[in-house]
């Protein structure tokens, strides 16, 4: 034993170990060194066997009963994954290897009907001395014995040999190598997973998972598709495989296929193809063509209606006119509009701002004026209708009959009879608007005017119908339109005496209401705030001028009837010299240095005329005497146009007590007595 | 608007027109394409292909150009509006009194005469 034993344990720790009964390991000694493998495994089994029956049995205590099974495959596999990545120690694994596993292959090798309990340390030894002795059998001995351990060995463990056997084959098989590469890698990945996270484990497996629900897809996809095309063929055959939705849904053999060989287009086909475009094209460009054309006309019409509306705007607006864009009322329509209104000339008439569209009418090939008071009535009706002027009558009073006859009337301008041409000529409808606006804005400021002469006998008798009554005149001032019943019926009326009288009085209206007009745009111009209301006591001037003269004359008439009664009768030789006072010159503003205002002063300067307030001197030439005739004079004036002031100033400087009176009367009754009284007590007397 | 944004109007419009009248030229070409292939003329000229381009010549192209030169017109009228309605500047009054004082006042004096004068007598 001694000196056998140093033997088995250099074998033991070289290659005695490979002895073991695994065929496996018996491949791998082959290739290596086949004598020693030869050799050691009779000497060397008794060793690993009874240390490891005690290392087993330690290990059975440790171990779990339930697990036991489970772990002894494992470990064959360990052990079997070992050898395979060239781990070789196989004592190593014989020594860690459990008894129950241990004793069965110690069994096998043994041959049927050895007993464990036959085999103990004396036969052990005869053993190893008996192969000592007979070196030459046991090569072919222990072939033979391997050989049995091997058909075991696939018995046993099937599983694990199938690994094995597929290894030999790929190595053989150089165009399986790839595969057996990637097989080991993933057998090395399976190594390495045993050591993955659980998370990383999840997320793999849902990878997968999902991968291979979208092969599903796509493959039954497929298989739908493929159904569907056969079931146009062998309808039992493609329902069949059809899914349950597939055939609900889809009607079958509705899906066809054909192969259809391309055939590139013959000649014929290419020059009808050719023939087909170049058509298409010609009848498109004939299309083209007429859609051009009929715009083309269409807008060229527009075009010279444009061009003849800016032409007559050309030739019919100058540049005092006030034309401005506006948005019609009732179309929506974007125009233009002039203004005709007197407005920016002074004008503060608000009823009418006189402002006009200018529409171009297509038919008649002229400009429309519609006004905006009425943009619902046609423009040439609407002119018409509307068309109004001022008449002035005269009423001459019977003294029999204490009643009135028409003595005079003024005419209607006499633009009345071209109706026509005044329709079609937009600077005569302008004209004929602003003549209208006119009057009408003379009416309203008449009407304002009336309401401070009630006490002179003016009054309104009506909308538009102004009265002014004098002792034995009547004046009518009235708005009327031009079918009004007095002129349609009075057209071929004689001439009356007093016409030209009334048409004087319109014409005065008239030329009041212009300075007026300009009296406003001087104040306007030269005074900062805006004067929108006129004041009636000291800006409306119309009738009172125009009164004043009339009653003023009366007054004078009545004054020199009373000195010729009271004054020339009585004194014999004297006479009346009248002189008009001088009307002062111009007033303050004349300083100011503009030449619109200057020129302004200076227009209504020329009206002054009419408007300065009557006065009237009457210097009684007393007949000559030897003494230095005393000197009696009276004056006349009208502060406010209607009313009568008289000065009466007598001087007599001729003795030493002179005497001297300068007294104001209103009333001619006064008047009549204090001439009576003067003349009476100092010229008659003085005579006596 | 401005007189820049009425000149960029009109170079715009002037462009599109010429850009709208070339390609309507361009789509009615009828002249066969030599460097063409028999393949893409089969693609091109399928009779679809044909219809469309040729509808979309008469309808787009050419209402293009009609509505172009309606901007033309429209821009007209604007240019026109422009100059109706600009402040004109004033070319100095026209001759200095056109009225002689005196001669008014002797005919006021001579109205107011006659009207007062029939009255009264």
């Amino acid at each position: 034993m001694t000196t056998e034993e140093p033997a088995p344990k250099q074998s033991d720790s070289e290659i005695g170990i490979k002895l073991a009964l695994d065929p496996n390991l018996i491949t791998l000694a082959l290739s290596s060194n086949s004598n020693s493998n030869l050799h050691s495994p009779a000497s060397d089994e008794p060793v690993p066997k009874s240390e490891e029956k005690v290392d087993a049995n330690a290990h059975l205590e440790g171990d779990e009963v339930e697990n036991k099974t489970k772990k002894d495959n494992d470990e064959r596999l360990k052990f079997l994954k070992n050898k395979n990545s060239l781990v070789s120690n196989p004592h190593e694994i014989y020594g860690s290897m459990p008894l129950e596993q241990l004793i069965p292959i110690i069994l096998r090798q043994r041959g049927p009907g050895f007993k464990f309990v036959d085999l103990n340390e004396k036969e052990l030894q005869n053993e190893t001395n008996q192969r000592d002795d007979d070196d030459a059998d046991d090569s072919s001995n222990n072939e033979k014995k391997n050989g049995n351990a091997e058909d075991e060995n696939v018995q046993v463990g099937e599983d694990f040999m199938d690994v094995d056997y597929e290894d030999k084959d790929d190595s053989l098989n150089l165009l399986n190598e790839a595969e057996h590469k990637t097989n080991e890698n993933g057998e090395a990945d399976d190594n390495v997973e045993t050591m993955m996270t659980q998370e990383q484990f999840v997320k793999r497996r849902k990878d997968m998972v999902e991968h291979i629900n979208l092969a599903m897809n796509e493959s039954s996809l497929a298989l739908e598709f493929v159904s569907l095309l056969l079931s146009s063929v062998k309808e039992s055959t493609g329902m069949s495989s059809m899914s349950p939705f597939l055939r609900k849904v889809v009607k079958p053999s509705s899906l066809n296929s054909d192969k259809i060989p391309y055939e590139p287009p013959t000649k014929e086909e290419f020059i009808e193809l050719d023939i087909l475009n170049k058509g298409w094209k010609l009848q498109s460009l004939n299309d083209s063509k007429d859609l051009l054309r009929k715009s083309f006309n269409k807008l060229s019409f527009i075009l010279q209606n444009e061009h003849d509306y800016w032409n007559k705007i050309m030739q019919n607006i100058s540049n005092k006119d006030v034309i401005f864009k506006i948005r019609d009322r009732s179309s929506g329509q974007k125009l233009l509009a002039i203004k005709y209104g007197y407005e920016d000339s002074g004008s503060t008439y608000r009823h009418d701002r006189g402002i006009a569209n200018i529409r171009n009418n297509i038919e008649s090939q002229n400009l429309d004026l519609i006004p905006h008071s009425s943009s619902a009535v046609k423009s040439t009706d609407f002119l018409h209708s509307v068309k109004k002027f001022l008449r002035v009558r005269i009423f001459t009073k019977i003294e029999s009959e204490d009643d009135y006859i028409l003595s005079g009337e003024s005419i209607m301008d006499g633009d009345g009879d071209n109706d026509e041409a005044e329709a079609k000529d937009i600077r005569k409808q302008i004209q004929i608007l602003k003549k209208i606006i006119f009057e009408k804005e003379l009416m309203y400021q008449l009407k304002k005017e009336c309401g401070l002469l009630i006490s002179y006998g003016v009054s309104i008798e009506n909308e538009n119908k102004v009265i002014i009554e004098l002792p034995n005149e009547k004046f009518e001032i009235e708005l009327l339109t031009l079918d009004d019943d007095s002129i349609v019926n009075h057209e071929q009326d004689l001439p009356k005496i007093n016409d030209k009288r009334a048409n004087l009085m319109l014409v005065m209206l008239r030329l009041l209401l212009v300075v007026m007009f300009k009296k406003t745009l001087r104040s306007r111009v030269s005074s900062p705030q805006r004067v929108t209301n006129l004041k009636v006591d000291n800006d409306v001037l119309l009738i009172r001028p125009i009164l004043g003269k009339v009653r003023f004359a009366n007054y004078k008439l009545l004054l020199k009837k009373i000195i010729k009664d009271y004054v020339l009768d009585i004194l014999p030789g004297s006479s009346i010299t009248e002189t008009e006072f001088k009307r002062e010159e111009s007033q303050g503003n004349e300083n100011i240095d503009d030449e619109n205002i200057t020129r302004l002063n200076k227009e209504i300067r020329a009206f002054d005329k009419l408007l300065t307030v009557p006065k009237r001197e009457l210097e009684i030439n007393l007949p000559p005497s030897e003494h230095k005739s005393p000197r009696l004079s009276l004056i006349l004036e009208s502060p406010n146009y209607c009313n009568a002031l008289i000065h009466i100033k007598f001087e007599d400087t001729s003795e030493a007590n002179a005497v001297a009176f300068d007294t104001t009367f209103s009333d001619f009754k006064e008047v009549e007595d204090f001439l009576h009284f003067i003349v009476a007590e100092f010229i008659q007397q003085k005579k006596i | 608007m401005s007189n820049q944004a009425l000149y960029e109007k009109l170079e715009q419009t002037r462009t599109i027109l010429s850009v709208k009248l070339a390609e309507l030229i361009n789509m009615t070409t009828i002249a066969d394409r030599d460097n063409d292939d028999d393949d893409s003329f089969a693609q091109e000229n399928s009779e679809l292909a044909i219809a469309t381009s040729s509808v979309m010549m008469v309808n787009n192209q050419t209402m293009q150009l009609i509505k172009n030169v309606q901007d033309l017109l429209s821009l007209t009228r604007s240019i026109k509006e422009k100059w109706l309605l600009n402040q004109i500047p004033v070319m100095g009054h026209s001759e200095e009194a056109r009225f002689d004082e005196n001669q008014i006042e002797q005919l006021l004096d001579s109205c107011i005469k006659s009207f007062i004068a029939e009255e009264t007598t």
